[in-house]
């Protein structure tokens, strides 16, 4: 099942069983919602195409004691309404979760309009949220328990072309932020959302961390890496300001130098203005599966 | 009614007063839009909701969500009035390091002293007035915006849903008073037929002076039993710096704070 139909799944149990919960929507929906407009019709709230609205009734439903999930189009919450979410949740901490329909590239054929690949990098800069990116439906699993057990201010992507079940639900820690896989290797590769859950599949020569809840708990990212000669960060997101930035500034900050290589979207020829879909972005920037997998052998074979 | 019009308007003296002693010591505010809102804030905590010092924490008081956060300022002659901050408590939170945590808990999200970022309140209104009427509670949900904080779309967003979602227990009152910073309203883009502009969102609207108290509590009256289903919206007409004759309702004031010997005269010219 799609990472975003097993959280609004087990969403609709948690109510059922009486969780005070509320869905606030910008006019989208689910095939994974139906049952929820139906059984709970009062408790699925539709603001219309109004990302701004959506982040403010969704603080003033929190602050009359229930818990929301916010449901939009991505990049919309971020990019429209970034400054009711820096205000609104960074700032005064109400700990709502606005979770977002689409992940990077995985809406292209809607355009540079639909593809919130900036909006990681953009939600970095804030303090005191949690950027979440299930790469596998256990970590949709426990963000729902996370929105009754754990209120936080927590912006959710929700890749629709993930599905299946990479991890177990013990090793999910959302205050930590990543969880590594594969082999023993002094070359790490770092990732989130569909690179991680790509590169998770591949048996490859490296060990492979997937961020799937930013900020990473630092000391314990530095032991993942230290020991490395080189890593290596995927990313279906800009460059700039992405996780390969983030590994870079973790290791500058504490004065390890290990060689970062980043793999990123940058558009270097500029932004797309042909018809395009995900694999054809990939290709032309890099990061198609078949090209990542011989760079990153080819880099463990020295 | 709590108090005398004649108690009422010498009380708007005082907190005016208060404010220029806060204000003109830290050298920094926005006194014109504290003036120009004195009279709505006094009527609406002392005299219409369900707020005092003995029930700030409780879920059923009524919420105030001041969106249009540069008029924060008079909270703190308001909060002293009703004793829920002592002088020497605004006097630690207004000052440069001053802790502010103790107004979080009071409204939202009105304590960004550094400008306030318009248009949120109202969506945070709605969201609030939704929740208790999802939870079946009985207290109720006032907004105060500013008008020039109306071009704000979020405000457009927050309207229509308030309307459609016939949130009766919804009181916005509009601090009508023509200017912005640079320019006044009309010249800015025009804001006017204002009210027909609520109405037709599905609102009830009230126009009346902003700083008569007997037309501010008279639109205030009764407004727990009122017999409609849509929120209401007061337009309180009112003057930017009222009180101050020489900043009164002039563009490029809205961040003037009078120091040294302007400050004195501040005092000398304020007006009961």
């Amino acid at each position: 099942m799609k990472v975003r139909d097993v959280f609004f799944h087990e969403i609709y149990k948690k109510t059922k069983h009486g969780e005070d919960i509320v869905i606030v929507s910008s006019d989208i929906g689910a095939p994974s919602l139906d049952d929820y407009r139906r059984d709970f019709p009062n408790r699925f709230i539709n603001v219309g195409i109004a990302e701004q609205n959506l982040l403010a009734v969704s603080s003033g439903l929190q602050l009359a004691g229930k818990k929301v999930v916010a449901y939009a189009l991505n990049p919309f919450p971020v990019t429209r309404a970034f400054d009711q979410v820096r205000n609104l949740m960074a700032s005064l901490q109400i700990p709502i979760t606005v979770t977002a329909l689409n992940a990077g590239t995985c809406s292209a054929e809607a355009g540079y309009t639909h593809m919130p690949i900036e909006n990681l990098s953009l939600m970095r800069t804030l303090r005191n949220l949690q950027i979440v990116n299930p790469s596998d439906e256990a970590i949709a699993r426990k963000l729902a328990d996370a929105v009754v057990e754990e209120p936080y201010p927590r912006y959710v992507q929700f890749d629709k072309y993930i599905e299946g079940t990479l991890y177990a639900a013990e090793d999910i820690d959302f205050r930590k932020g990543f969880i590594t896989n594969g082999k023993e290797s002094t070359i790490a590769v770092v990732a989130y959302g569909i690179m991680a859950h790509q590169l998770m599949k591949l048996d490859l020569p490296v060990k492979v961390i997937d961020c799937y809840s930013l900020p990473v708990q630092e000391e314990e990212f530095i032991q993942e890496i230290e020991g490395c000669t080189k890593i290596v960060t995927v990313e279906d997101g800009v460059a700039e300001g992405g996780v390969g930035s983030m590994a870079l500034e973790i290791l500058n900050d504490r004065g390890i130098q290990i060689p970062v290589v980043r793999k990123g979207l940058r558009f270097r020829q500029g932004y797309p203005n042909i018809f395009t879909n995900r694999e054809l972005l990939w290709q032309e920037e890099g990061l198609d599966l078949l090209g990542l997998e011989q760079e990153i052998r080819k880099l463990c074979e020295g | 009614m709590g108090q005398s019009y004649g108690q009422l308007y010498q009380k708007s003296y005082e907190m005016r007063k208060r404010f220029l002693e806060i204000f003109t010591k830290l050298g920094y505010g926005h006194l014109t839009t504290a003036f120009s809102e004195t009279e709505i804030l006094i009527a609406l905590l002392s005299e219409t909701m369900n707020f005092h010092a003995g029930n700030v924490n409780d879920k059923n008081r009524d919420r105030l969500v001041l969106s249009k956060g540069h008029g924060a300022g008079m909270l703190f002659p308001v909060f002293e009035d009703l004793g829920i901050l002592s002088k020497e408590e605004t006097e630690e939170i207004i000052k440069c390091g001053g802790n502010f945590t103790k107004t979080r808990e009071l409204f939202y999200p009105g304590f960004e002293f550094y400008g306030g970022s318009l248009g949120i309140g109202l969506g945070m209104a709605a969201g609030l007035a939704m929740g208790a009427k999802l939870n079946r509670e009985d207290w109720m949900v006032f907004c105060l915006l500013g008008d020039a904080e109306c071009y704000e779309g979020a405000i457009w967003e927050a309207m229509l849903f308030a309307g459609h979602n016939r949130l009766n227990n919804l009181v916005v009152v509009v601090d009508r008073n023509y200017l912005g910073c640079s320019d006044f309203t009309e010249n800015m883009c025009e804001l006017e037929p204002f009210e027909e502009k609520w109405k037709s969102c599905n609102w009830d609207t009230k126009a009346v002076d902003g700083h008569s108290y007997e037309e501010l509590l008279g639109a205030l009256e009764g407004i727990r039993s009122r017999r409609t289903s849509k929120p209401l919206c007061i337009i309180a007409d009112t003057v930017k710096g009222k009180g101050l004759d020489y900043l009164s309702n002039k563009p490029l004031m809205h961040g003037f704070m009078p120091k040294g010997e302007e400050a004195c005269a501040a005092y000398e010219n304020l007006k009961g």
